[in-house]
């Protein structure tokens, strides 16, 4: 848990044209967790990928904090216990999307993307596969922390296509990595200290596709006074107005003051620290 | 649902499916009867999986309709296309024969001329088909059927593929066209017209001719990328007997820029025919010395960029781990760019530029740059950056908390112990000699009357105590917390036992390092040690064997320093219990200490600490049971005349016995008052009287004046406080023997000196192995 108060908030939205919404979101304050997935495949197989991804991975995480599940101790054993909950879950989130695929014709080919965030103390740590994004805004500025993992976005990173020639590019949803589609994926894990007054924005690209980098930090710092749920609704709405092509996600997490201590929960984490 | 089994014997279309003949992702193709027609077809039936997306559908419709209206001996037929029992199909005719790559690698080389031949029917059913508007988008060897006759079909327009290029389309793994042939523009995303066909033509010549692929990479995205930047290789390096304008040719073919291409297929060909004219080329059969090397050729699917798809199979969980752990550690070290991509690095043709130093996570200045962002370097940081950094830097801070921590943990201790001494000095005016420990220690707090200073320094103390209590929420001093507390009893027990020492006076101390006095303090040391490592909350390994270590060394300890020459009578249940107890708690210690569940920190301390006394009572209970048996016998000789005041447990009875009202008794009566002689005085004298006359018959001279008191306890204030005076003289008798040498062998001070230590320890060690 962190020692910070957190908001969290959730829109999704299926845009303008799509005929079903394959994006899923969760967010669970107890958990400390906010997840955005963006399911593929046809039928309706993405919203399933989508949504066994990010159950299965609150599910999971939820089941480590209760310890009725254990991570194995040979997985990754130098990592931090909450980057390897993390990993752990969205490890167990692929397998069961990959046994679903193949287990028949018409979930085949199906896949999704995901990035959740996870706190633990003052930190934030960030699972990431496929083209949905994190953001942070941070004293005013706007950063993507996530890297996409599209061909696009492959091309740009060895120069060969610029940023703005990629975010108009064909093959942006092509992805390079995505869950589902084979039994070990390797996941980016990003972890990072939170301070605050951060905002967070997880999205699936129907938000970026309407609304640019800069575009999105505006209407945070804009609305920054205004509760998130407002903000977030307000994110989606004007993505969708600008483009609206696919479905549009976003999950909206802001770091409150550090919340004060009553004595009980002071003594208890003293003793919980130990010495 | 589109298993072979299946789909084998359904009629589609008139036709009867007869066996499968190949599958993929797009969908399957089945071998089938045309039934009015008595002949073999080939029917492709679109993947379910695709067959709901109304627009691809109507895409795939589309198209297979216009190639449907191509008639070109070059073509692979279509001869109807359409949806039957919620598949959709296509009836093609069905090529006996092989496909290029086939041929290709049962043949190992094939003679330019026949390659020539070859691909001048393939350019001409392409050109028929560009001129329809139709782009193949995926020419490849293994999309060219050779009939049994020599001549080439193309087959597989890249019908439903075009579904993934369209604008707003869903997302894929897929992308159309294969690695290995794919034109630049297509790579890249870009519109694309039928010269990108024409880059695939000259790849696919590439690689039939020369028997490698033009690029090859550690997988397909590097394969991929090297067709947009790498320049066009010389295919005569490979294949020295090839006509220098045919290298040519394949390699204009194969030109980044579509403009620079040839721009018609018809261009391609009508170019061959006259170079090859001019040439008179012959055709050499026996012209195959060059060695062929078959790569596996397969539609493009993206995989996993680390990872060379050839591998991706037998590459296990751990070696998946293992990179993943590889990567996750090394960040710092590499760009901000690249740490997801490794493999770039290790292709030397595009090294990504070494990055400054990452910037410290706290404060991101990333500047938006989008335009210049083209570059490796200049792309806005992504959290890569913001990882965790493992470097240098890390010891160096270290290094500096070991300097700034180690310091004042250490001027803490000697505050708390210096504190702590003063207080102790100050109280032990009210100690008496010959009382327990425990009533000694509790002397000051019931004493009548307190110096003004004692009041400070409690004060200070307490100040201490808490001060010990809230270092612990810093991380450095977390570890140090039991050693402080030991420290701080220690301290006081050093002033109210030893008060003429000097603080902190070690003078001596190498003298009795080992006699038994410095046992006791081992003891305290080890124990205050296995304590602190009871209350962390997440054991290491090696914390975990030091601490069962501890707590086996400390019970052994405390066998050993309380061990007396009375020993315990083993018959009795209680001490067998107790002894039992201490085993039990023993284990359970180190069993919650090793074996249980992170965040087990009560119990382990609570079982230890009862192991402890179990341990301590077992070997003091000798004594006082010794004690206990010489008071019984003493108390049964020697007889009280009249009722004993314990007896008279409410004044009802007093009052009867007396016969006096209340207010007077009351009055004449003290709470533990022995009614029948009026002053205290009166009342110890009578006793003791009784007692020496008597007691001298049973005990040794010397223990008489201890007994004495003793009976006069059990005689004033009943029996049970009688018992707890010999419990309390038996169990502080280890403490009242190192109390007594203490006076000589200053082993207050060596104690606290070890706990001083052990708080730097405890420190350093926190600061040194802290969890990251």
């Amino acid at each position: 848990m962190s020692t910070f108060d957190i908001e969290f908030a959730a829109v999704t939205d299926i845009g303008k044209i799509r005929e079903k919404n394959e994006d899923n979101v969760l967010i669970s304050a107890d958990l400390g967790l906010g997840v955005v997935a963006d399911g593929m495949g046809g039928h309706s197989a993405g919203e399933i990928a989508s949504s066994i991804a990010v159950s299965v991975l609150a599910e999971t995480i939820r089941k480590i904090n209760t310890g009725a599940l254990q991570i194995p101790d040979t997985f990754l054993p130098k990592l931090a216990p909450t980057e390897r909950k993390i990993l752990m879950a969205a490890n167990l989130a692929n397998a069961a999307i990959y046994s679903t695929a193949q287990s028949s014709e018409i979930y085949k080919m199906m896949g999704t993307t995901l990035t959740g965030v996870l706190f633990d103390k003052d930190c934030a740590i960030a699972v990431h596969v496929g083209d949905s994004r994190l953001y942070l805004l941070r004293d005013g500025k706007i950063i993507q922390i996530t890297t996409d993992h599209s061909l696009a976005m492959e091309h740009v990173r060895r120069g060969l296509l610029s940023k703005a020639d990629a975010d108009k590019s064909k093959i942006q949803n092509v992805l390079t990595r995505a869950m589902g589609i084979k039994k070990n994926i390797e996941f980016d894990l990003l972890k990072f200290p939170i301070k605050e007054g951060d905002v967070m924005v997880l999205c699936s690209d129907g938000l970026y596709k309407g609304l640019t980098e800069e575009a999105i930090g505006k209407i945070l710092s804009q609305d920054k006074d205004f509760p998130i749920t407002k903000t977030c609704k307000h994110l989606v709405r004007k993505s969708n107005e600008k483009d609206g092509q696919d479905n549009i996600s976003a999950v909206l997490i802001k770091i409150l003051p550090a919340k004060k201590l009553t004595f009980g929960q002071r003594m208890r984490r003293f003793f919980r620290r130990g010495n | 649902m589109l298993d072979g089994q299946s789909m084998i014997g359904k009629e589609i279309s008139g036709c009867e499916i007869l066996t499968k003949v190949a599958e993929g992702g797009m969908g399957a193709v089945f071998k089938a009867r045309h039934k009015a027609l008595n002949r073999i077809v080939c029917v492709k039936i679109l993947s379910p999986a695709l067959a709901n997306d109304k627009k691809a559908v109507s895409l795939f419709l589309t198209e297979a309709r216009a190639i449907a209206e191509l008639d070109h001996p070059n073509i692979v037929n279509v001869y109807n296309v359409g949806k039957e029992q919620g598949y959709y199909f296509i009836v093609m005719s069905f090529v006996e024969g092989q496909t290029l790559s086939a041929m290709l690698k049962k043949e190992r080389v094939l003679p330019i001329g026949r390659v020539l031949d070859l691909f001048e029917g393939v350019l001409k059913g392409l050109s028929v088909a560009h001129e329809k508007g139709i782009i193949h988008r995926d020419i490849k060897p293994s999309n060219i059927l050779i009939t049994p006759e020599g001549k080439p079909k193309i087959v597989d327009f890249g019908i439903a593929k075009k579904v993934d290029k369209e604008k707003g389309s869903t997302k894929t793994t897929e992308l159309a066209g294969t690695a290995y042939f794919i034109a630049p523009e297509q790579a890249l995303g870009k519109d694309i017209d039928t010269r990108a066909d024409l880059y695939s033509i000259g790849a696919s010549m590439y690689y039939v001719l020369t028997g490698h692929f033009p690029y090859n990479g550690k997988n397909t995205i590097d394969i991929i990328q090297k067709h947009i930047n790498d320049p066009v290789p010389n295919p005569t390096k490979l294949r020295t007997d090839l006509p220098g304008w045919l290298a040519l040719a394949i390699q204009k073919l194969m030109c980044k820029n579509p403009n620079e291409r040839f721009q018609t297929a018809k261009e391609v060909y009508m170019h061959f025919n006259k170079m090859r004219a001019e040439e008179q080329l012959k055709v050499n059969t026996t012209h195959g010395r060059a060695v062929v090397n078959l790569g596996v050729e397969s539609s493009l699917k993206i995989v996993s960029d680390n990872t060379p798809h050839k591998h991706e199979e037998k590459m296990g969980a751990t070696d998946f781990y293992r990179s993943a752990i590889a990567r996750q550690t090394q960040p710092a070290q590499k760009g901000a760019n690249n740490t997801q991509m490794p493999s770039l690095d290790d292709l030397g043709n595009t090294p990504a530029e070494k990055l400054p130093k990452t910037p410290p996570p706290t404060a991101p200045t990333i500047e938006l740059v989008p335009e210049k962002s083209v570059k490796t370097a200049t792309i806005p940081a992504s959290a890569n950056t913001i990882t965790a950094i493992r470097s240098a830097k890390k010891y160096a801070k270290t290094l500096l908390q070991l300097a700034v921590f180690l310091p004042l943990v250490l001027a803490f201790a000697a505050v708390v112990g210096n504190i702590f001494f003063t207080l102790g000095s100050i109280c032990s005016t009210y100690v008496v000699e010959g009382n327990g420990v425990l009533s000694n220690i509790f002397a000051p707090l019931s004493a009548g009357q307190v110096a003004p200073n004692q009041i400070l320094y409690t004060i200070l103390a307490v100040i201490m105590l808490a001060g010990i209590f809230a270092s612990s929420a810093i991380k450095a001093f977390a570890k140090s917390t039991a050693a402080l507390l030991a420290l701080a009893a220690a301290s006081y027990l050093a002033g109210l036992f030893t008060p003429d020492i000097k603080f902190f006076d070690t003078s001596n101390i190498s003298e009795y390092l080992f006699s038994a006095e410095y046992g006791l303090c081992y003891l305290v040391v080890s124990a205050a040690w296995a304590v602190s490592i009871c209350f962390d909350f997440n054991r290491t390994i090696p914390e975990k064997i030091l601490g069962a270590a501890l707590v086996i060394f400390s019970l052994t300890l405390t066998y050993c320093a309380t061990s007396l020459t009375l020993h315990p009578d083993m018959s009795a249940l209680p001490t067998k219990l107790v002894f039992l107890g201490a085993l039990l708690f023993g284990i359970l210690a180190i069993y919650y200490l090793t074996a249980a569940e992170q965040g087990t920190i009560i119990l382990p301390t609570i079982c230890l600490l009862l192991s402890l006394g179990c341990c301590w009572v077992y070997n003091v209970s000798g004594l006082a049971h010794n004690g206990q048996t010489t008071l019984d016998t003493l108390v049964d000789v020697v007889p009280m005349p009249d009722a004993t005041p314990w007896q008279m447990t409410s004044f009802q009875a007093t009052n009867e016995a007396l016969n006096i009202t209340r207010p007077g008794a009351f009055k004449s009566i003290g709470s533990d008052a022995l009614i029948f002689y009026q002053t205290p005085e009166e009342r110890l004298e009578y006793l003791r009287k009784g007692i020496e006359e008597n007691a001298g018959k049973f005990i040794e001279q010397d223990k008489v004046p201890f007994f004495v008191d003793l009976m006069l306890a059990y005689y004033l204030t009943g029996p049970s406080k009688a018992s707890f005076k010999i419990w309390d003289l038996a169990l502080s008798y280890p403490i009242d023997n190192f109390n007594r040498n203490a006076q000589n062998n200053n082993a207050y001070f060596f104690l606290v000196m070890l706990l001083f230590i052990m708080a730097g320890i405890n420190c350093a060690g926190a600061i040194l192995f802290k969890e990251d």
